[in-house]
């Protein structure tokens, strides 16, 4: 006789029992619901819309009320009714009017062949035929193309709703067929204002430092933070606050990032070694524990530069802290100090000990010693601590305060681009044209000029290179120099090479001659060790040979470079 | 029981008990950490709790039984229920319909019952199939297929996606409503060493859980329980495995103790005061004439935790925080010879040679120059 543990599930992820029924229950997309409730109002709709923006923040909830609130048979202010028997059939997925396609799995030509079929028809007990096609952006280039006849001559019954998180992958004559809406990541505040609601109702206790922790960790997306919330909520139970909270989550106490910053100060190696290895003793992920090292160091500049603490992000709690700690560092130090943990960020990952380059890198931090002159390095720094933890993220609290204006403007830009048929992608496009380029060449100072915000761009995209950041970029014409002053740099410069490239011919539009140098501070010490190995073998003198070979048809660029610094290594992109 | 056939992480054994209790088991875990932790290990005893036929509760745990029929045939992954998914080479058709074991020939299905089979003894086993494994579209179907069927057992239904940063575009995208809106009691938990190799619209439907490397001790009472060495050994290599057993297995078999004693040879004659050359390049040669790359890896990362321990004892001489506590008394001497000097440096640059060791280099040339780096390093205060 079996006795199963009893799992039929009373549980339902928050995720889905705090779906939004109606446009007023969506967070932060008023500039989205307030124009359809218009649309659906003054009876002007649009055949196909596109609902684009990263995930978790309202896209297929969005589609599926605006659904509901057309083919609803006693709508409230343009809100769906939710009792109706169309909204019923809706809500329960037996809709005959309502088709919701996952475009993942049916993203072929004959999936979409099958729709085109079945949208002529009318709609059976509805105004309208409404298909939703979620993850659109996976459906195969003859899908699109077949979805696009449709698009051209749309039956007058038939609206389309398309989501995606990757507008870049639909094609531009798709995306200037429809009337597109950005919705955006939601900011902390309202995150945190709605778990506690989600929280009162659960009977569940949960301080403030918790709430606003889950909201910062979930990057803008009110379901990871739905995620999270019940991911905590299991681990602790009824009662939740910070310190049970970081268990739950692993999270770096902030303490400790304070503790390292002590031992900086105070050039305690022992204490960094204590540290190491309580960070091992914990299993904290290195990597992590690095970025939050260097977010800390951030914020102490940001205080140090700014004198208050409106600019850094960290819970009120640890603002006097973080003035307390700005007192103790120079600006000069600070900045040494993040380009060394920028560094070490960075070859961590490729480390084959992780834990010893973490170690050390502690115990180099309070070995630093600040007396020597580092002007060099600051104009370098600027950029680095220029960065903001996430750059994509805006999080704009007064928006709400100045809704109708901005609605409005938002709209028509978004009608203008659709009618101008140039979609966000085509950002190349728009490059090319700011660019001036005579004879195919783009000299140096444009190249100059443009370098910042290609960095900007690329340093920190989808596939990205932050490694970008740590080259010095020489300018010739149609030609780009990365220099690195590091091996670590420099292989990883060459290891991206590919994508580098690619990168550059989007950005400047056109081919550029793009090279790769590595010149080592450390260059004197190397000769002098390959002297000293010269009678080992073969393997020096044809490394020898090779350079001069090469030597032979060097670029003009190169010869500059050589004479400039006298270096010695020179990789080219062919 | 169950439970503890499985190394550490005891707070996440706790909580997943506690979900199963207060029946707050989510729609989707993602468990992630480093490779050769357990948390395939985790995932599948999960899944054979929630479908043990007899479970064993306490007040604070519940556990299975291990004896039930349903237990016997989730461990020998022959449970209607549990469904565990791991990626597959290509199939000889590209039919997208016909399932992903149909495609493959009677060898690597072969391989695969055998991969199972190890699996089976020893939840830390790592399957490992040739060819080009990815989890394709024809496995998501099936997923979906399975789910869609009207469940018959009592149980929850549970699929363990082993690495599932390895989803092909198309199978992870249309996996993600499976995800979100799952049928009834269904579990689904992802697995990932690579959790940013995976689609945020994924890792966002799930309730993810962090596994912590393991302690040097699970992978010392691992590796005599699993591979029946000598604990000295376990030990050295324990820590150099970073809490991970797939890392120790790396080392298994590598004789680690001799390796550890020629490298310290050879730092003891790098660093005498004067005629060490001929020797020197002699015991090179001798290192690295199988040209065994892996060897010489493993030779470089002792050295290198040498090194890290000199530097842990030359902070606090009465640390015990080392990982050579063998080598103890020949560091102390190590450091009053050569105090002083920047080992840190040193550690750095083993790194980066351990860095171009894969790389097509010359590795006699590789190892000398680094040797003399170090002779270099070291001799600068005194020279
Ligand atoms: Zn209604
Ligand atoms: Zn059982």
């Amino acid at each position: 006789m079996s006795k199963n543990i009893d799992t039929q599930k009373e549980f339902i992820v928050t995720a889905l029992k705090w779906r939004p029924q109606k446009f007023s229950d969506i967070i932060c997309q008023e500039h989205i619901s307030i124009t359809l409730k218009n649309a659906i109002k003054n009876n002007r709709l649009h055949h196909a819309y596109l609902f684009s923006g990263p995930r978790g923040i309202g896209k297929t909830t969005t589609a599926r009320i605006l659904a509901r609130a057309i083919n609803c048979l006693s709508p409230i202010d343009s809100e769906p009714c939710n009792e109706c028997q169309n909204c019923k059939n809706i809500l329960e997925g037996r809709s005959l009017d309502v088709i919701e396609i996952d475009g993942a799995s049916n993203n072929s030509v004959d999936d979409i062949r099958t729709l085109r079929e079945n949208a002529k028809y009318p709609p059976s007990q509805a105004n309208y035929k409404i298909y939703i096609i979620d993850e659109v952006h996976m459906l195969s280039n003859s899908a699109f193309n077949a979805l696009l006849k449709i698009l051209e001559e749309p039956p007058i019954h038939l609206l389309f709703i398309f989501a995606t998180t990757e507008i870049h992958k639909v094609p531009a004559t798709i995306l200037s067929r429809c009337q597109r809406f950005d919705f955006r990541r939601i900011d902390i505040n309202s995150i945190v204002n709605h778990l506690r609601k989600i929280a009162q109702n659960d009977k569940i206790n949960i301080d403030d430092e918790s709430l606003f922790t889950i909201a910062k960790k979930s990057d803008g997306s009110m379901r990871d933070a739905q995620s999270l919330y019940d991911q905590v909520v299991a681990f602790c139970g009824n009662e939740i606050n910070y310190a049970s909270l970081s268990d739950s989550l692993n999270l770096i106490d902030p303490d400790f990032y304070f503790t390292i910053s002590s031992a900086t100060k105070e050039k305690n190696i022992k204490k960094m070694l204590e540290i190491s290895r309580e960070v091992n003793r914990r299993g904290y992920n290195l990597h992590d524990c690095l970025n939050g090292l260097l977010e800390h160091f951030r914020n102490i500049l940001t205080i140090k530069a700014t004198g208050n603490t409106s600019l850094i992000d960290a819970s009120m709690d640890f603002h006097n802290k973080y003035i307390a700690e700005a007192e103790k560092f120079t600006k000069e130090d600070l900045l040494r100090i993040l380009q060394h943990l920028n560094i070490n960020e960075q070859s961590i990952r490729y480390a084959s000990q992780p834990r010893l380059r973490f170690e050390i890198a502690l115990i180099q931090l309070a070995a630093m010693d600040n007396a020597v002159s580092i002007q060099s390095l600051i104009e370098e720094l600027k950029k680095i601590t220029e960065i903001p933890n996430k750059p994509e993220i805006k999080y704009n609290n007064s928006d709400t305060k100045t809704l109708p204006t901005s609605v409005k403007s938002h709209i028509s830009t978004q009608i203008q681009d659709a009618d101008k048929k140039i979609p966000d992608i085509s950002q190349k496009e728009s490059k090319e044209n700011e660019i001036t380029i005579k004879n195919n060449i783009i000299n140096a100072d444009i190249l100059k000029n443009n370098w910042d915000s290609f960095v900007e761009k690329y340093a920190y995209s989808k596939y990205k290179v932050p490694i970008i950041k740590q080259a010095k970029p020489i300018f010739f014409d149609n030609t780009i120099i990365l220099i690195a002053d590091n091996n670590f740099i420099f292989e990883n410069l060459i290891t991206n090479k590919n994508l580098i490239k690619q990168y550059i011919v989007d950005f400047f539009g056109q081919n550029i001659d793009f090279k790769i140098q590595l010149i080592e501070e450390e260059t004197k010490l190397n000769t002098t060790i390959q002297q000293e190995n010269h009678n080992l073998g073969p393997e020096n003198s044809s490394h020898k040979a090779l350079t001069d070979k090469e030597n032979s048809n060097l670029h003009p660029a190169e010869v500059k470079l050589i004479e400039l610094f006298n270096a010695q290594k020179l990789i080219s992109n062919d | 029981m169950g439970w503890d056939r499985i190394y550490g992480h005891s707070k996440i054994k706790e909580i997943l008990q506690g979900a199963i209790m207060q029946k707050r088991i989510p729609n989707a875990y993602l468990f992630w950490g480093i490779e050769g932790i357990g948390k395939e290990a985790v995932a599948l005893q999960l899944a054979k709790v929630l479908n043990c036929e007899s479970p064993i509760f306490t007040k604070n745990t519940v556990d299975s039984c291990d004896l039930c029929k349903s237990c016997r045939s989730a461990d020998n992954f022959q449970h209607p229920n549990i469904k565990f998914i791991f990626p597959l080479p290509a199939g000889k058709t590209e039919d997208k319909e016909a399932s992903p074991i149909a495609k493959l020939n009677d060898e690597q299905i072969a391989q695969i019952r055998e991969q199972l089979a190890l699996k089976s003894n020893n939840p830390y086993h790592q399957i490992k199939l040739s060819g080009n494994c990815q989890i394709r579209i024809s496995s998501v179907r099936e997923i979906k297929k399975d789910l869609s069927l009207t469940q018959t057992l009592g149980g929850v239904r549970c699929i363990v996606i082993s690495k599932a940063d390895e989803m092909t575009a198309e199978s992870a995208n249309a996996f993600l409503k499976t995800l979100e809106e799952p049928s009834q009691n269904t579990l689904i938990i992802l697995i990932s060493s690579r959790r940013d190799e995976i689609l945020q619209t994924i890792r966002s439907r799930c309730q993810q859980i962090y596994f912590h490397q393991l302690d040097d001790n699970d992978i010392i009472n691992y590796l005599i329980k699993y591979h029946n060495i000598s604990e000295k050994e376990a030990a050295i290599i324990a820590s150099i495995s970073q809490g991970s057993i797939t890392k120790a297995m790396e080392f298994l078999d590598k004789d680690m103790l001799n390796l550890k004693e020629e490298v310290i040879n050879l730092l003891r004659n790098a660093l005498k005061k004067k005629i060490y050359r001929m020797e020197l390049i002699e015991r090179i040669n001798n290192l690295v004439k199988e040209k065994d790359r892996g060897k010489i890896e493993n030779a470089l990362i002792i050295l290198q935790l040498w090194f890290q321990d000199a530097i842990r004892i030359s902070i606090d001489p009465n640390t015990d925080y080392v990982v050579n506590y063998d080598q103890k008394d020949i560091i102390m001497k190590f450091l009053s010879n050569f105090s002083n000097t920047e080992l840190d440096l040193i550690v750095l640059k083993i790194e980066e040679a351990i860095n171009d060791i894969y790389k097509n280099v010359n590795l006699q040339l590789l190892l000398t120059t680094l040797f003399l780096y170090i002779r270099k390093i070291l001799f600068s205060n005194k020279l």
